[in-house]
């Protein structure tokens, strides 16, 4: 599994969570609060995206995020972690 | 009372069995695939909290919502309770005379309204609140659709009014009631920050003006954070957009304002609100809200609010002690319960701020922000057994690491309540280590 399809994942899950958004405007720099997502959205988007790569990430980890970026290598090495264990 | 010992709150021994001190509401609002499914998660996670005796929500009163309740766990546990955790502001909910129109209309009309209030459940004492409630708002020629819950009104009345394609624009702080709404009338939902106007301006300016009906929303006291609704800067905003406008007064009607009609009212806005929205649960002591608005709009939303139409009007019992609290709030007796509540919040505040974190309360809700959500669980519990109840909350109704406990301030409270409930947070603040660092 590579950052970009990762990425892809959570792109795809914002899109249809959050109205209004231009795909070009979500970049891993932006935070989803920055593109208009409620803390339910929030939820929702972070939800659907682990469902999706089957990747299970500790809730106390989701807290020290910023922005789309660190979910993305987040979920990335939790991956990692989980392929190898 | 003696004071069972307690699981340490910041132990990290591993979990033989669902962790309840890492309980926090957004874990069990969805299932990732291929694990127990979140019901049978959430009911394990209860059932520790409650085996080990630290569960301290749905913990039954055993008497009405005065300032100091009785209260009795599951397990046999009584607990006698200094109240700051119901919004029972002006004592409304066990007031004689209003209790005593209540039993009144029990004896007349029966225990329910037993039917849809489009079709027989409309009952005389309903017209008569609705009059009431037009009058008391200084708009007599207004419409009033009554709701059999405050919460109803809000995704009633969005849902009924804006349609797929059109935008409902929120604050971001709204009460989930309206970003449901939004949801149910299919419409595209917009957030703005907090109680900023620019950011409002922003939003409108991107959505432009079509054939599209905007709808901004927002409060006259935000809930979580105890302030009040900047409508002074964000009416004018909104208006200049050409969208409509719709203010929540569910923690401020009947509490401030000249006439205590609430914040739109002490912000001189009032007469440019379109759909005001109250509640019957707080100041009123009750059950059940009201949209106000223009009598046509009122008379749509009674047939087009579904959750109205297909559901019980508000019970005769309720329906009298409202209106003769309606009468009582607009009475020298309301005004001098305002000024007590409002001199009461602001012992409480004064007395904790600087010392724990407030954020920005300037109403009779006193957030004390104790951040982790990790402390919900065993802080609830230690409050409820240190002979204290504040509302506890966490996100996502409230950001990140920003989890609180609510105290709501009532016009019943006596001074000497205030302080003890405020010495009661400064031990928590300090056994749970969240003083602020200046004070501690």
């Amino acid at each position: 599994m590579t950052k970009d399809h990762i990425f892809a994942v959570v792109k795809k899950y914002l899109l249809r969570t959050i109205d209004g958004v231009n795909p070009d405007d979500v970049e891993p720099s932006k935070s989803m609060k920055d593109l208009g997502a409620s803390s339910l959205d929030l939820v929702e988007i972070v939800s659907l995206s682990m469902r999706e790569l089957k990747v299970k990430v500790p809730r106390s980890e989701l807290a020290k995020l910023n922005n789309i970026g660190g979910l993305v290598d987040l979920l990335y090495s939790v991956s990692l972690e989980q392929s190898n264990g | 009372m003696a004071e069972p010992e307690r699981q340490s709150a910041t132990s990290n021994s591993p979990p033989s069995r669902p962790d309840y001190r890492e309980f926090t509401y957004d874990m069990f609002i969805t299932s990732a695939e291929g694990e127990e499914s979140e019901v049978v998660r959430f009911a394990n996670t209860v059932n520790a909290a409650i085996a080990d005796g630290v569960y301290a929500y749905e913990v039954p009163r055993l008497e009405a919502q005065r300032t100091e309740v009785k209260a009795e766990r599951p397990d046999g546990l009584r607990l006698n309770l200094l109240n700051f955790a119901s919004y029972n502001y002006l004592g409304y909910a066990h007031h004689p005379a209003i209790i005593a129109a209540a039993k009144a209309a029990l004896d007349q009309y029966g225990l329910g309204a037993c039917s849809s209030p489009v079709q027989a459940g409309t009952l005389g004492l309903h017209t008569i609140l609705e009059k009431k409630l037009s009058e008391f708002l200084g708009r007599p020629d207004t419409g009033v659709s009554l709701f059999s819950s405050g919460y109803a009104v809000n995704t009633g009345t969005i849902s009924a009014l804006i349609k797929r394609g059109h935008f409902v624009v929120a604050d971001r702080s709204s009460h989930i009631s309206i970003l449901e709404g939004a949801q149910l009338a299919r419409a595209t939902l917009r957030l703005f920050e907090h109680n900023d106007p620019a950011s409002l301006d922003a939003v409108l300016t991107e959505i432009g003006r079509g054939t599209q009906r905007v709808l901004v929303c927002t409060e006259g006291v935000f809930s979580a954070e105890g302030d009040f609704g900047a409508l002074d800067r964000i009416v004018p905003v909104a208006k200049a957009h050409g969208a409509q406008l719709l203010v929540d007064e569910a923690h401020s009607f009947l509490l401030c304002g000249p006439n205590g009609r609430g914040v739109a009212e002490m912000m001189e806005v009032l007469d440019q609100v379109d759909y005001l929205v109250v509640t019957f649960s707080k100041a009123l002591g009750a059950v059940g809200g009201a949209l106000i608005a223009r009598s046509d709009v009122a008379r749509y939303v009674n047939w087009y609010a579904r959750c109205r139409m297909f559901s019980a009007a508000i019970d005769p019992a309720v329906t009298a002690g409202v209106t003769r609290g309606l009468e009582l709030g607009a009475s020298r007796e309301g005004a001098a319960a305002r000024a007590r509540l409002h001199a009461n919040a602001s012992l409480l505040r004064s007395l904790l701020d600087g010392k724990v974190p407030l954020g920005h309360s300037e109403s009779w809700i006193v957030p004390v922000i104790f951040g982790a959500e990790s402390l919900i669980v065993p802080l609830s519990d230690w409050l409820q057994r240190h002979g204290l109840d504040g509302s506890v909350m966490s996100f996502p109704a409230v950001p990140m690491n920003e989890a609180r406990v609510r105290l709501f301030v009532t016009s019943e409270h006596s001074e000497e309540q205030l302080r003890r409930c405020a010495s009661i947070i400064l031990r928590a603040a300090a056994e749970f280590d969240f003083l602020l660092k200046a004070s501690s």
